[in-house]
Parts: C-alpha cells; structure tokens; sequence
C-alpha cells in the first residue's frame, strides 16, 4: 500500500492534492462530502426538483419545440374531487395504525433482544429478523400471496385440521396489506429500538426494582423514556414508509384498499399528459406527510419541565 | 507539469465533473446504436426464445428485449426518454397506438422496407389499427379478444356479464378497470365505442360517468382489479376468484394447461384489439429494425411459436395449419360469439379513453 503512495508521488497533479489536503481544512471537508453531497443532490434532490416544476407545467411531456406554460391547477385538482381526499386520508389512517401496531408489535422483540436475551444471543437474534430482508420487498409479498390465499398453506392448515366450510378470504384485503406491510416495516422500527433500548443501563431498571417500584412503573417512568429517541426514529421511518408505499398495497391489498400513492402511480400510469397532475398530487403527499411527522416529532420531543 | 490545486481548481473540477454528469444521456446514447443489435421492448412471449435464437444466429443482429405490462408504462418511459429512445421498436395495442402517434413518439412505416408486408392476413394488414394520418404506423402481431372467463367446476358456462354483478358471487371476481370500462357501458345499454357520442361530449361524459358509479356500487363483487394478464392465471390457480374479464391469451393459456376454465364471449358483447410492433422515431437501429420485422413476419412457424407462448391469434398466415386440433380448438370462438365482438375503434378511442382513464382512477380510488 505504501508503495502505491510513493509511486503516485511521482505525479504532480497527486502532489497538489495532498498539499491542498494537508494545508486546508475546507478541502479536506469537500473531498470526504464530495461523493455523499453529489449522491444526495443527483440520486434525491435533482428528481424531486424536476417533478415539483412538472407540477407546474400546464401540460407534459411538451410538445417538440414547445415551450412550458405554467398553472397551479393541478394543486387545485386534488381538492376538486372528493375520491382523492379519500385515498389521501385512507394513506394517512393507515399508515398512522400500521406504525402504532409495528411499535406494538416489535417494542417487545427488541427490549427481549437488547435487555433478556443473552448477550452472546443477540447478534444471532438480530441477524434472525434481518435475514427475510435479504430478500426483495417484491418477492416477500408473492410469498405471503402463496400462504394468504383460498388454496394456500393457511388454509390448506384449516382443511388438514377438518375445516371442510369455504376457504378464509384472507389476501387482498385488509389482513393481507397490514400483514405484509408489517412485516415489510418491522425492521425499520427494530433496530432504533434496539439501539435505544441497548444503551439503558441495567443498573437503573435494578436500582428502581429495589426501591420499590413495580415492573409497570419501571416501563412508563424509566424504559418509555429513555427509550423515546428509538421510537420517534422507529414511528418515523415506518410512517414515512407506510405512507408511499406502493408495491405491497397494489399486491396484497384488494379494491378498497387503493391508497394514496396507487393513486398517483395509476396518474401516472396513464398513456397522456398526466405527469404534472401525478407530480402535483406527489408533492402534496410528501409535505403533508413530513409535516405530519414534524407535529409527531415535535409533540414528543417536548421534553417535561424538570422538577425541583 | 506542476498542477497547482487550489480552492478555485477543485471547485471547477467538480463543476466539470457536474456537466460531465449532464451530458451523459448524450454519450450514453450512441452506445444503443451498435450495428449488430436491436432494442426491443415487448409483452411476455411475442418474442420466442426460438425465434430470438434463429433470428440471432442468421443475422448477426442481437436482441436486446425490456420486458413491459401495459400502454401507460411504455408511453412513459419514452415521455421520459424525451426523444433518445433506449428502443428500437415499441409494442403498441392497436387501440392505443394513435397516443403514441400523436406524440410523436413513433416513425411511420416504410412499406418499402417491409419486403414481408404480404404475409400479413389481408383483413389485419389493411386494419384501421395500423392506419392514422394516412400512414402505416406499425406491424400487427395478434389479436386480442376480451370476455369472460370462468371456473368450469363452479359455472356452466355464463350467457351473459350479469354474473359478474351477482351478490351470489361477491369476492369471486376481477377485472381490468379500463378493459372492461366499454364493456361495462355495453351491459348497460350505452354505446361503449362511443362511436354516437362523437358529436356530443356531455353524452359521453353522462354514459362514463353511469358506469363509474354503477362499477363502484358493485366493488363489493371485486376480489381484485389487475393490471397484468399473468395475474388471472395466479388468481384462478390459487382460487381466488373464480370469474374474470380476462383476455384470450391468458384464459386460452390457462385451459391448455389443464386447468377447469372456459371462454366465451357473452351476450352484450366483448372487445377485440391487436397487438404490434412499431418502430421509434428515428430509431437509432433502423435498418435492423425493419430485418425484425420481416423475419418474423416471414415465416408462420413464428407465427404458431407466438400463439403457444401466448394463447393471442397470430395475424401471420398460413399459422392455423401449423397448430393442433385441441389448440385451434381453445383458440378459436364459435360464430355466435366471434359476431358479438367489436373492435375497439381507433377514431373514438382518444375521445373515450381519455375519459375511461380518469374514471378508472376514480373507481380505485372509491
């Protein structure tokens, strides 16, 4: 390795680097951010940017030569009729039930991982609920089509067991969209959870055992709130999730599950000039939704006036 | 040379490096147009592993294939593409095709390039699906026939769509929003081909909109509305539902395979549409293009492959003596019901797809 450095030495255009690096700290800051800034405003920010100006345009893709005429009125659009309004809502109602019912769901598994399991366990406890998301989101929702439907492995159990009524309709519908989604988010809110639980120290959960306080007290007054920075960041990522979710909804969800970003894909979807509509309702859905979560985050991280 | 890197020098690499990542589309472009390859974006089975490997080892030229799933995926991918296509050749339903037209999005054919024109059906080579602005727009494939498709196990065979809306079969069925649309409007005794609301906008928007809300009160019926043909075949397979608006390809597909399943088109009426390929405006591999194209007009072994692969009739001729007695058998529909089908109407479908599009949203969206 060394080798390679005194060989580059021999360029001048290496030299002026490394002396720039060793006598500015400024550039030693853009090359380490350089390749990440370039990432996040390419791959994030340059998409974003081209669809809120598609919002505008009066019609998309352009004619040749022609030039853009702007209007609002695809904004205005998503208030004209009331079916939008209630796929939006229908997004945000259960997006905002699948993050409580993931909470629910995965506060006990981590606290078991990070504080009862052994500790020599966890890594192999962790890698256990990581490895299903070794696999694509895609194919994880054609396997619970293979378990949820009328001829699949749950039913198939029923009949073994001497069930011989009409087969359970459990895929595409509700149970199948929040089953799916909550196994697609339960990752997502794992591992805040773990990482906040982790770091509690055992000693305060003794200390208060031995003051008198019952298993109860103990959760609501010293776990829930140190453990609060791993659930804003776990409810925050799962509900940012859940809200565009696109695949799983239109894979296991049945006709009156349409949510809010089926909305929009099937906008644009359509052989037209529907961009500007389905990048208008796009925007809507992203500021409505980071708004909604800056409410969540605010409300939770008001912290408690200290006592004297 | 001594390189003196400062502030000023990084800043204006990165911004090279910036244009540099701007003008890529414009380097990447040329890399499509190599001389012994073809870009090809096309439904599941048109092209056969066989055909692909024949045309491959007799001309030189490779077959780069996208797979796509529907009209609106194709149009926009290429409104992304803004011009520089990716593809040579698209494959556009005939029913659709004037979008593609009209956006200017494809080259018109030149028929002195497709040395293989005549072996085309006549009835098929002279359609009206292939025809707009008095040019040829594309080469038709197959043909397409939308009814009703049906577990035999469970059903004799139905006469008419009124199962479909049956509370008796609640959660048994599925359908395709916008194929089914003028079928649906035909049910209720509107004009689905719109052809006599031509003159009369309010009347075509009053009809679309009776079905829309009919679709909605009946939802309760839908297990699930589906995009792709393939899922009918997985839904029917899992018994999930057991009726369907399906096309002749999957169903036909799907009764070869053995599965309990009949076809038919009943009473108030199906859909017929082709499928083809057309070519990109200036595609960049023209000339390979139009030897696609008369390669696999050429022959009807090619023509029976692409009936197998996709249950859909080939417009090629001579390709129902190449297939079995039991595949004509699935394949072909009796006279009664062969005459209660209507071709999708090229001149009324921009007017009533555009409001079949938007109702469909709506339907999903209830």
């Amino acid at each position: 390795m060394t080798a390679i450095f005194i060989w580059a030495r021999r360029f001048a255009a290496y030299r002026a680097l490394t002396e720039l690096l060793a006598r500015s700290p400024l550039a030693r800051l853009a090359l380490i951010s350089i390749i990440p800034l370039a990432w996040i405003v390419l791959a994030n920010l340059a998409p974003l940017v081209q669809m809120f100006v598609i919002s505008f345009y009066q019609t998309y893709p352009l004619a040749e030569g022609a030039a853009p005429e702007f209007t609002t009125r695809h904004y205005f659009a998503f208030f004209e009729r009331p079916l939008y309004l209630s796929a939006f809502a229908r997004s945000f109602i259960f997006a905002t039930l699948v993050t409580a019912l993931t909470l629910a769901v995965m506060f006990p598994v981590a606290y078991y991982i990070a504080k009862v399991a052994p500790r020599m366990r966890r890594v192999r406890l962790l890698l256990l609920v990581i490895a299903p998301f070794w696999i694509s989101e895609i194919i994880r929702s054609f396997a619970w089509m293979l378990m949820l439907s009328n001829r699949g492995a749950v039913n198939s159990f029923f009949s073994f067991l001497g069930y011989s009524g009409p087969p359970f309709e459990l895929l595409y519908n509700n149970i199948s969209l929040t089953i799916g989604v909550l196994y697609l988010t339960s990752l997502y809110m794992l591992l805040p959870l773990y990482s906040a639980l982790e770091k509690i120290d055992d000693r305060l959960l003794e200390a208060a055992a031995d003051l008198g306080a019952t298993g109860f007290s103990r959760f609501t007054r010293i776990i829930l709130p140190l453990a609060r920075d791993g659930i804003l960041t776990g409810c925050t990522l799962v509900f940012l999730l859940v809200v565009g979710l696109y695949a799983m909804p239109v894979l296991l969800g049945g006709p009156s599950n349409t949510l809010f970003a089926s909305t929009i894909g099937q906008i644009f979807g359509r052989a037209g000039d529907s961009w500007p509509l389905g990048s208008a309702f796009s925007m809507i859905l992203i500021f409505v939704a980071l708004a909604y979560v800056g409410v969540f985050m605010a409300v939770l991280q008001k912290r408690p006036g200290r006592r004297t | 040379m001594k390189v003196n890197l400062n502030r000023r020098t990084l800043l204006r690499g990165a911004g090279a490096t910036g244009l540099a990542a701007l003008a890529a589309p414009a380097i990447i472009r040329p890399a499509f147009a190599q001389a012994g390859e073809l870009n090809v974006w096309s439904y599941s089975g048109f092209i056969t592993d066989d055909f692909r490997q024949r045309f491959e080892e007799e001309t030189g030229i490779r077959l780069n294939i996208r797979m796509v799933t529907d009209q609106g995926e194709q149009f926009n991918l290429m409104a992304a593409e803004e011009g520089n296509y990716s593809a040579d050749i698209v494959c556009c339903a005939g029913h659709r095709f004037y979008q593609f037209v009209d956006a200017g999005f494809l080259e018109p054919v030149d028929m002195d390039k497709m040395t293989a024109w005549d072996r085309i059906e006549p009835e098929y080579a002279e359609a009206n699906w292939v025809s707009r602005n008095g040019e040829r727009w594309g080469v038709p494939l197959v043909v397409v026939s939308t009814g009703l498709l049906y577990d035999s196990q469970k059903f004799d065979k139905p006469t008419s769509w009124d199962v479909m809306f049956d509370p008796a079969n609640a959660g048994q069925t599925t359908y395709q929003i916008q194929d089914f649309f003028q079928i649906a409007m035909n049910y209720l005794g509107y004009d689905g081909s719109a052809a006599s609301y031509m003159d009369a906008p309010e009347q075509a928007q009053e009809a679309v909109n009776a079905t829309r809300d009919f679709l909605i009160e009946h939802k309760d019926k839908v297990r699930r509305y589906y995009d792709a043909a393939t899922e009918i075949q997985q839904m029917f397979v899992n018994g999930d539902v057991s009726l369907a608006q399906a096309g002749s390809g999957p169903s036909a597909q799907l009764i070869i395979d053995g599965f309990p399943a009949g076809y038919t088109i009943p009473e108030e009426g199906g859909l017929a549409y082709a499928y083809g390929f057309n070519i990109t405006r200036n595609a960049t591999n023209m000339d390979n293009a139009y030897t696609f194209l008369n390669a696999l007009l050429s022959s009807p072994e090619n023509g029976a492959e692409i009936v197998r692969s996709t249950g859909y009739a080939s417009v090629i001729s001579g390709t129902g003596e190449l297939l079995t007695p039991e595949e004509r058998a699935v394949l072909a529909l009796g006279a009664e019901e062969r005459a209660r089908l209507s071709w999708v109407d090229v001149e009324t479908a921009p007017f009533i797809f555009d409001l079949i599009d938007t109702a469909a949203e709506e339907i999903r969206a209830a």
